[in-house]
């Protein structure tokens, strides 16, 4: 077995009194899609932040790649290839689609200090390929605070991508979509993952959509890993039935 | 070519007309307006792309025009070397003045930028024996080939057109776009491998050169160089520029340069409460067309 792409070793941090992240360790094989789900307040968001270097760990290590982590800015975390999306769609709202395909693009190729060349005539046969395999194509050159919910959602995934990542993180990818959207979302997470062989790590609400996409799946309670395992051990499993429902099944 | 590229041949050549068909009074206020309008292009590199509201911009204007006077005046430097240390000199205080100010975003930048501004205006005030203080630094004189003020409008014209020609260049570059990500959504330009602080000191140090620039070009216009060019009153002209002609277009400082400088000349000769008509004249501005005059009729979201 090769060494895992990401391993997060005895992570912990508090806010105040607050355990928000407490001892949690768990390492993520390569291509695997590995799901973290917990209840309201089961200290997600922070793993995450913690995660993508928003937030210092207290104690703890962070191992991308074989290489400690632990601490460095989001932007160098970036350059070493862990792209991200936010549960709040965060893009660039007053540029086009393609545009901001564009800046994330010259971003990851170091070509951002390049204060000669014409932007919008840069990369955009890649911007053309990374738009059509989410499907926004036909929609390059809108500017984006004019673009619908769904679609902006589409295009957070795409800008995470846009620097080639060896891992993903997916804050809540489907977090605010219709009904009808989420199975569209799913998908295109399924086929990046699978396609592109990028190993992902999804942070999410919708069961549903958890146990229909993850290899493996980690359960987060009040800050520290409860249970760990296939989505199908983790359906049958009795502690987080309780966590979940706050009953027993059956009881 | 496009619309846009020859109007601008179109203006720059009408400009450089100007001289031989005007009296001599229109070609020194026409000098001034092109000076300021290349600091109002510098300062929005800062204001309309990388969403810096800097009140301290005044000071590297100051300093690439004091820079060049005192390397004349006491070290005894020939004009062209002095015009090209002056801006030299000013990129090296926007970076260590910017070096602080970048780590401080909204209001907290805007009150590092001003203080850092009013700074150098104070050194520049008091050092007397230096810089002559409250009495300016005068006796600055061009190059006698350039002194008739025709033909130092003509290089002046020149100068600005390169200056903003190139801040153009970097306004659509990699670099300029980046900017304008960073102004949009800083997280996520950081997210996406983009040191944000290190580019906004870059945008910092590039706009104050642009300001030295103007700056060399005016001290050995006016043969000479006053404190109040430091203040950070300097800067809100700048400011107000960029408002009036609208800070999500390349064009907007220019045209709010004009005005302003327009203005400046005209309501005196009307009125003594000029600048309280002034103050009309920006408020009407920034009701009615907050985006700048120059999004008047543009129906959608204007970038530069």
């Amino acid at each position: 077995m090769t060494a895992p792409v990401l391993s997060v070793e005895g992570l912990s941090r508090s806010f105040g009194g607050v355990h928000a992240v407490r001892d949690v360790t768990m390492a993520v094989p390569r291509g695997q899609l590995r799901a973290v789900i917990g209840p309201n307040g089961a200290g997600k968001s922070t793993f995450f932040n913690l995660l993508t270097g928003i937030v210092a760990s207290d104690t703890g290590r962070i191992v991308f790649e074989g290489r400690d982590v632990t601490g460095l800015p989001p932007h160098k975390l970036c350059k070493l290839g862990l792209g991200r999306t936010f549960q709040i769609n965060s893009i660039f709202l007053a540029a086009t689609v393609l545009q901001n395909v564009q800046v994330a693009l010259l971003a990851h190729q170091g070509r951002i200090w390049n204060m000669t060349g014409h932007a919008d005539r840069m990369v955009l046969r890649e911007s053309a390929e990374l738009l059509d395999m989410l499907g926004l194509g036909d929609r390059a050159g809108k500017v984006c605070s004019t673009l619908s919910y769904g679609d902006r959602r589409r295009l957070e995934v795409v800008l995470a991508l846009a620097c080639q990542p060896k891992l993903l993180l997916l804050d809540e990818p489907t977090a605010g979509m219709s009904l009808p959207d989420k199975p569209g979302m799913v998908e295109l997470i399924r086929k990046v993952a699978r396609e592109k062989g990028v190993t992902a790590v999804l942070i999410e609400h919708d069961m549903d959509m958890v146990f229909s996409i993850a290899d493996q799946v980690t359960v987060l309670h009040q800050g520290a890993v409860v249970a760990e395992g296939t989505p199908a051990e983790i359906q049958a499993n009795d502690r987080v039935q309780e966590i979940y429902l706050g009953e027993h099944p059956g009881a | 070519m496009d619309r846009a590229s020859a109007g601008w041949i179109a203006l720059v050549a009408l400009l450089a007309l100007l001289p031989f068909a005007t009296p001599e009074v229109v070609i020194v206020h026409a000098t001034d307006i092109l000076i300021f309008s290349l600091f109002a292009l510098s300062l929005n590199l800062l204001v309309g792309y990388a969403g810096m509201l800097s009140m301290g911009h005044g000071a590297f204007f100051a300093i690439g025009g004091y820079g060049a006077g005192l390397l004349v005046k006491h070290l005894g430097f020939t004009m062209v070397p002095a015009m090209l240390i002056g801006p030299v000199l000013a990129a090296l205080a926007a970076l260590v003045i910017g070096f602080f100010c970048v780590r401080l975003t909204h209001a907290y930048f805007i009150m590092l930028s001003l203080a850092f501004g009013q700074l150098v205006f104070t050194v520049i005030w008091k050092w007397q024996s230096a810089t002559g203080g409250d009495d300016g630094l005068t006796g600055i004189m061009p190059h006698p080939a350039l002194a008739p003020s025709s033909v130092y409008y003509h290089f002046v014209l020149v100068v600005v057109v390169l200056g903003a020609w190139a801040l153009h260049r970097i306004g659509r570059s990699p670099f300029g776009r980046a900017l304008l990500a960073i102004k949009d959504n800083p997280r996520r330009a950081q997210s996406l491998g983009m040191d944000v602080r290190r580019m906004q000191l870059a945008a910092f140090v590039v706009a104050g050169a642009f300001a030295g620039i103007a700056g060399v070009l005016q001290v050995f216009y006016h043969r000479g160089i006053f404190p109040n060019s430091a203040h950070w009153l300097m800067s809100a002209d700048g400011f107000i520029a960029v408002c009036i002609g609208g800070a999500n277009f390349f064009a907007g400082p220019i045209v709010g340069a004009a005005i302003l400088k327009l203005v400046g000349l005209g309501l005196p000769r009307l009125t003594e409460y000029w600048i309280f008509f002034l103050g009309v004249v920006i408020l009407v501005i920034s009701i009615y067309r907050p985006a700048g005059l120059l999004s008047l009729g543009r129906g959608k979201v204007a970038r530069p």
